[in-house]
Parts: structure tokens; C-alpha cells; sequence
């Protein structure tokens, strides 16, 4: 049936390509939202991302990877608008804008900040292996076919990620420690 | 919270916590803006390179210069070259609408396609889609006749893949070596090749 609507769309036919995207949308925005930790900018990525989809869509070559390339495209717009980010917001303090998340037995508020902090510190590719590791719960043959890259890569670069999100909260905890402010 | 173990457990709990739907307006304006946005066709999409060790590429990066140096020579439009490919060779018609004589000859260069390709081509003559596996040349508007075509240098073979929208074949029996290249440019009337 996607398939389907995977070639429609390939032809030009838009209705087809919004039936398809509005049945992927939830995901795709919770992975963006998850990697730049922002609603508002989350939704702007989703939106370039399925309009780049829609005009590049003729160079899909097997419908059946629709999703990963789709996903792929969108991990791509959102590394491009973070590190965007990064550069103009170098030297500003980024505040949590989400609003409270929902309360957690195991997760204290202190942690909570304590995490949004260090992994904003993180380079935005780091950031996109992290999320699909741990939250879409792929293993680094799964983020080697979704990156495009090999599989060795992808699990040297998430083992990288684990140890820079390590390093970014040594760091946050020495600072607070220090009576600095965070970062 | 700074042991591996701790992060690993705690990242996951941690980012599972947030939105997942996403609000009705964003398909919407994507909707929108893909109603005012045209496909690209597929031929504007880069072919799958072909895996080949180094020499083999070397070799076929010399006759895809080999191809603009004869391509330059016939944009000079020299009609008194002899063909190299003996007396096979057949002058160009003249004078056609892309060469006249009064014309002073543009110079044209690749940035991004490398090996850089540099030629001096007829007034009117502009680079056509300067990117990483290719470089083209295209002729002014309106412009007719033998040796009006487009001319796409390439930096290796691609697999090439069916495609209905896309009207270009690669010509068939032409092997990459610059001797080939060259006898194959010798055989087309409409070239001139020195």
C-alpha cells in the first residue's frame, strides 16, 4: 500500500505524498524535536525536511527505503540547523524551553537539567547518534544504514557520543561545584 | 551520573520524556509549500559511482580530459584540422550557429568538477551544471544546426539506470581509453577533431 503511494508521489501526485508523510509526521517530529531539543525549531526542521523529500523524491531509487531516506534526510536537516545554532548561540546561555516534562520516579528535575545541559553541549551529529540509539533503540548496524556510513564508524562514533556526553557532565558538575554558573 | 552504565540508563528514560505528536499545521503548510514546489526530474540526480580502484579511475579522469580537449579544439572550430582518426575523419559543416567567425570566443572553467577543465568556446557558449562528477557546456539559445548539442564531461563511468523521464544514453560501443575517445569523436560528422 506505501508502496503504492511511494510511487504516486514519485509522479507528482501531492495528495498521495501528504497521506504519506501525515502517517509518519509523530515520529519523525519526536526524533527531530528529541536532537534539537526544541519545539518550535523541531517543527521548522520537519517542515524543510518533507518539502527537500517531496522535491528530491525522483531520486529515490527503491521505494522500499522511503522511510529510512526520509528519516536520513531529516537526521541531515536537523545536524545542519544545530550546528547553525551552535554558531550563533556560542556564547549565550540556552534555557530549557520545553516546560516541565512529565514527573519521573527515577529522573530528579536536578538530573533532567543536568542532562538537557550536557547534551546541548554535544556536536549535533553526536546528538542524532544518541537518539537513535537510545531512543529509537537502534543498534549501530541500524545507525550505520540509516547515516550511510559503515557500520564500524557508527559504532566507534556512538562510542565517542557516550563518552563526550560523559565528558559534558564532569564538566557541568565541576562548574556548579565550583559555584559557576552552568553553561 | 557520569559512569557509562549511568548515562547509557539514564538517555534513555531521558529522551523518551518529551512530545511525539506533532501539531496538524505543520503537514499542512508542508501541504502548502509542496504545492508550489515542482519535483526535480531523476536524471538531475547523481548516478551511483561505480567501485574502481585508483588506476583505473586515474585512466578514466585522462579521458574525460582527453574528451575537453578535443571538444575545446572542436569549439575552436578549426576547419581545416586533419582528423586523427585518418581519413575516416569528415570536415563540420560550416559555418553553423554556434561558430561564426566574427564571434570572439568566451573562456569557460569548472570550479567545483576537478580535474579543472578550461576552454575557450564560441561567443554564447556557458557552463551547464559545474558538480562534483560532472561539467557541462551548453550552447547559446537558439542555437541549431551540427554541433549544437550540449557537451557533459564526466570524471568516471556511472551505473546507468533506467529511467523514463530521462531522454540522454550514454553512446554505446565507445570505450573509455583517449584512443577510443578520440576515434569515436573522428566518426561523428558533425565534429571536428584534431
Amino acid at each position: 500500500m506505501d508502496r503504492d503511494l511511494v510511487e504516486a508521489a514519485r509522479g507528482g501526485d501531492r495528495e498521495a505524498y501528504v497521506d504519506l508523510i501525515r502517517t509518519r509526521s509523530d515520529r519523525l517530529f519526536s526524533i527531530a524535536q528529541r536532537i534539537l531539543r526544541d519545539i518550535d525549531r523541531a517543527e521548522d526542521a520537519l517542515q524543510d525536511a518533507l518539502v527537500i523529500a517531496w522535491r528530491d523524491l525522483r531520486g529515490l531509487r527503491d521505494p522500499d527505503r522511503f522511510d529510512a531516506w526520509l528519516q536520513r534526510l531529516l537526521i541531515n536537516v536537523c545536524i545542519a540547523q544545530a550546528t547553525r545554532e551552535r554558531r550563533r548561540t556560542a556564547n549565550l546561555r540556552v534555557l530549557p524551553i520545553d516546560g516541565p516534562a512529565a514527573p519521573d520516579e527515577l529522573l530528579s528535575v536536578a538530573d533532567r537539567d543536568l542532562l538537557e545541559r550536557g547534551f546541548r553541549r554535544l556536536p549535533p551529529d553526536q546528538r542524532a547518534i544518541l537518539v537513535l540509539h537510545h531512543y529509537l533503540g537502534y543498534e549501530p548496524s541500524e545507525i550505520a544504514e540509516t547515516l550511510g556510513i559503515p557500520a564500524g564508524t557508527a559504532r566507534s562514533r556512538l562510542h565517542h557520543a557516550h563518552r563526550a556526553m560523559r565528558a559534558a557532565l564532569e564538566a557541568d558538575a565541576r562548574t556548579i561545584v565550583s559555584g559557576g554558573r552552568p553553561a | 551520573m557520569t559512569h557509562d552504565r549511568d548515562i547509557e540508563r539514564v538517555l534513555g528514560q531521558w529522551l523518551g520524556d518529551g512530545p511525539t505528536e506533532v501539531p496538524d499545521r505543520v503537514i499542512d503548510v508542508v501541504a502548502d509549500r509542496i504545492g508550489r514546489q515542482s519535483q526535480r526530474p531523476a536524471w538531475r540526480f547523481p548516478r551511483r559511482e561505480l567501485h574502481m580502484p585508483t588506476y583505473p579511475r586515474i585512466a578514466a579522469a585522462l579521458a574525460a580530459i582527453a574528451i575537453v580537449a578535443i571538444g575545446g579544439l572542436y569549439l575552436f572550430g578549426q576547419p581545416g584540422g586533419s582528423g586523427v582518426g585518418g581519413p575516416t575523419a569528415t570536415p563540420s559543416p560550416s559555418p553553423s550557429a554556434i561558430s561564426t567567425p566574427t564571434a570572439s570566443p568566451t573562456q569557460l572553467s569548472s570550479f567545483t568538477f576537478t580535474p579543472r577543465v578550461l576552454v575557450q568556446a564560441p561567443a554564447g557558449w556557458s557552463v551547464d551544471g559545474d558538480g562534483l562528477r560532472s561539467v557541462g557546456l551548453k550552447p547559446p539559445v537558439g542555437a541549431s544546426g551540427p554541433g549544437a548539442g550540449s557537451i557533459l564531461v564526466m570524471s568516471g563511468p556511472f551505473v546507468d539506470v533506467a529511467d523514463a523521464d530521462c531522454d540522454n544514453r550514454p553512446a554505446v560501443g565507445v570505450g573509455a581509453s583517449s584512443a577510443e575517445l578520440v576515434a569515436a569523436f573522428s566518426s561523428d560528422p558533425t565534429v571536428t577533431t584534431t
